[in-house]
């Protein structure tokens, strides 16, 4: 059963419920552990602070749906040299709702450096196979209809040959999807198998519940385990308070992304021992580049991504196709005026490609004034040595592909006109905090270790300190991943599930 | 929902005149248009960058007087002498100058761009793109999906 906000502050009532599993958060941790809980047989209470939105509502207009589905409209700083625009969903479905929906398995190399440097010997390819086969087949992975690929990913596979990179075709959680290109914003068909779609119905035909609009601030404990959580409804647009929740459980997930899930565990004080709480902020970097080519192609039309460029993947560098509407990329370049218009009249000849690159330093997610994440990364020097490597890079390939002019994302050399000019990038240092910056992958900040000194959570996702509060989203990865991360994060989330089933006496007895 | 008081959208509106691309074929949107957009987008922000946003546009108007340097605030300057001063920050050394009117000049950018009216003239029709492929997607896979 699902109730929203306006439903609730309707009734007026503050709201008291028993379940044996309250989860917070139902973005890809939260759906796919609540969905595995709730099919096993457990009661499940699901609560999201965002609103509830089916395809119906998703509009075309990308400022509109960003103020629905984005926290903070996508406009939260990640304060360093340079400063990241880090972006987040906030809506039933989490991130998933308005993700590229691109789907890996955790590359083996990384699987390994879990098992080596933090000890996680169940992180085989071998052990996580039956939890990504079954995440893989609830939303859909597979390759894109030929149809929907759009012309920019055809185009930066051609470049890729001509230089002879190495490429993979996309495969990404979707049904037929039929390359609309609004994946960002909501996708309008359904075809892309968020967990809007997928884990979220699942849940509540094996009879689970879900709450929207009510931000949880506060996780109870008796003095030894947790025993569920408080908070309060809040219209998820205009704020309006609306009555209480109290979730009694037996077992408390919290799912609500690697940088919030800190956030309410630092202003709850609870399970740092290991000071570990909000450290080892991972976040992928990545700088945009945009080809100019001589006629229109329509770039936006399209998936997403159609594929990625992965030969360079063992340096920390992949590279992809990412156009976005006129305004979120009219808004990214240096120009206004008269030199913006000069610029943005070739909208439909470019093409906007991204460089991500897997980070080898880390950043800190703490509490600010008002309570609310204050974020800080300072890119080291190998990783920015990596991300202006991963811009001439994607440079490189525009220009082999025929593109006429490349923008830069560099406050001060916003543009180049031949591929000669990309060894201009490593003559003259570029200062860190010229560079155009984005990500929006958050790790990392509840990290899972065998060490209670040096991690958050237990190899399972338990808390070290709390018993029966659990973890279950992207906050308990030891390390980056280096690629697109939703499936890691189902796959150990439907683990940690299937724990908590197969050790029912322990938890729910 | 407003976070901006009078002071401050009239701050906007002066930064949208220079920022907004005016000329032969370019289709005009209203500066009210643009102020309401921004009006409407600062109460989403973080709520300190919300409570410091009216500091940076104080920052913006008053410069003028020392930055510019003018007898008249940032508002009250002529077009061309706005023009001048805003290049002034966006090429400015000192890097918050840099942030704080990439924020601004983003916003009211993102605000025009969006317009539905400038997103066909650019060549971007996405609803109906997204109708025709939709349609397409039924006909081909109504079985399946
Ligand atoms: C634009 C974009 C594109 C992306 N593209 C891809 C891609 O192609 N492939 C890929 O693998 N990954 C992609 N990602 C990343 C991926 O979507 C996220 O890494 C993933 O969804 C994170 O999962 P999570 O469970 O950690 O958090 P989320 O999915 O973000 O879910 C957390 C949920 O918790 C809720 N919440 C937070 N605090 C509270 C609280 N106090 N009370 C109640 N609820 C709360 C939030 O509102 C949110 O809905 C993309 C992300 C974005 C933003
Ligand atoms: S490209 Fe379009 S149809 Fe495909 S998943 Fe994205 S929004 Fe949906």
């Amino acid at each position: 059963m699902l109730s929203t906000f306006d439903q609730i502050a309707a009734e007026g009532r503050d709201v008291t419920v028993d379940a044996d599993v309250v989860v917070v958060g139902s973005g890809a941790g939260g759906g796919a552990i609540a969905a595995e809980l709730a099919e096993g047989g457990r009661s499940v209470i699901v609560i999201e602070e965002g609103g509830h939105y089916t395809s119906k509502e998703f509009g075309l207009d990308a400022p509109t749906m960003i103020k629905k589905l984005y926290r903070n409209a996508g406009s939260a700083p990640i304060l360093g040299k340079p400063n990241i625009i880090f972006s987040e969903g906030r809506c039933v479905g989490g991130s998933t709702v308005i993700n590229g929906a691109m789907s890996w398995r955790t590359p083996d190399k990384v699987l390994k450096r879990w098992q080596w440097e933090h000890g996680l010997d169940d992180m085989t390819p071998e052990k996580l196979d039956p939890f990504f086969t079954k995440v893989e087949e609830r939303v859909s992975v597979g390759p894109q209809d030929p149809e929907s690929i759009g012309e920019d990913a055809r185009i930066m596979q051609r470049g890729a040959d001509k230089l002879g990179y190495a490429w993979v075709p996309a495969m990404r959680s979707q049904k037929h999807c039929c390359g609309a290109n609004n994946c960002a914003f909501g996708c309008p068909t359904d075809a892309k198998q968020s967990v809007l779609v997928t884990y979220v119905p699942r849940l509540l035909a094996a009879g689970g519940r879900l709450y929207s609009g009510c931000k949880i601030d506060r996780v109870t404990t008796d003095g030894q385990r947790a025993t569920g959580v408080t908070g309060r409804f809040r219209h998820p647009v205009t704020g309006k308070r609306g009555p209480k929740l109290t979730v009694r459980a037996k077992v408390t997930v919290i799912a609500c992304g690697a940088v919030q899930t800190p956030v309410l565990l630092l202003r709850n004080g609870l399970t740092n021992s290991s000071r570990q709480v909000g450290k080892n902020f991972l976040c992928h970097p990545n700088s945009k580049v945009v080809g100019v080519f001589d006629k229109p192609i329509h770039a936006w039309k399209g998936t997403i991504q159609g594929n990625q460029i992965r030969e360079f993947i063992d340096e920390g560098i992949m590279i992809t196709t990412s156009m976005v509407p006129p305004g979120l990329l009219a808004m990214s370049f240096p120009y206004f005026g008269a030199q913006s218009w000069d610029v943005m009249r070739d909208y439909d000849k470019m093409l906007a490609a991204g460089c991500l690159v897997e980070d080898t330093g880390s950043g800190t997610v703490g509490v600010d004034l008002f309570g609310e994440a204050k974020m800080r990364y300072d890119i080291n020097d190998r990783d920015f040595n990596n991300l202006i490597r991963g811009v001439a890079l994607t440079s490189e390939i525009l220009f082999a592909s025929g593109a006429r002019r490349v923008l830069m994302p560099f406050d001060f050399l916003p543009s180049i006109d031949s591929p000669d000019q990309i060894a201009s990038l490593f003559k003259h240092p570029i200062p860190k905090d010229e560079v155009e910056c984005l990500t929006v992958h958050a790790m990392g900040t509840c990290r899972m270790g065998v060490d209670k000194r040096s991690s958050v959570v237990d190899p399972r996702g338990e808390s070290w300190d709390v018993p029966g509060l659990f973890v279950a989203d992207a906050s308990v990865f030891p390390g980056p991943i280096g690629v697109n991360p939703q499936i890691t994060i189902m796959a150990l989330a439907t683990r940690t599930g299937r724990w908590l089933l197969d050790n029912e006496a322990r938890y729910f007895a | 929902m407003s976070a901006l008081g009078p002071w401050s959208r009239r701050v906007v509106g002066a930064l949208a005149e220079v920022v907004l691309p005016v000329g032969d074929g370019v289709p005009p949107v209203a500066t009210h248009a643009i102020v309401d957009f921004v009006a409407d987008y600062v109460p989403h922000m973080p709520r300190l960058l919300a409570l410091l946003f009216p500091v940076g546009l104080m920052m913006l108007e008053l410069g003028a007087f020392f930055l510019a340097p003018s007898l008249v605030p940032f508002s009250a300057m002529s077009l061309a002498r706005r023009r001048r001063y805003v290049d002034g920050w966006v090429h400015a050394r000192w890097r918050l100058r840099r942030d704080l009117i990439k924020a601004v000049k983003g916003l009211c950018l993102l605000a025009y761009y969006s317009d539905a009216r400038v997103g066909a003239k650019l060549g971007y029709t996405v609803e109906s793109h997204v109708a025709d492929v939709s349609a397409e997607r039924l006909r081909r896979h109504a079985q399946h999906i």
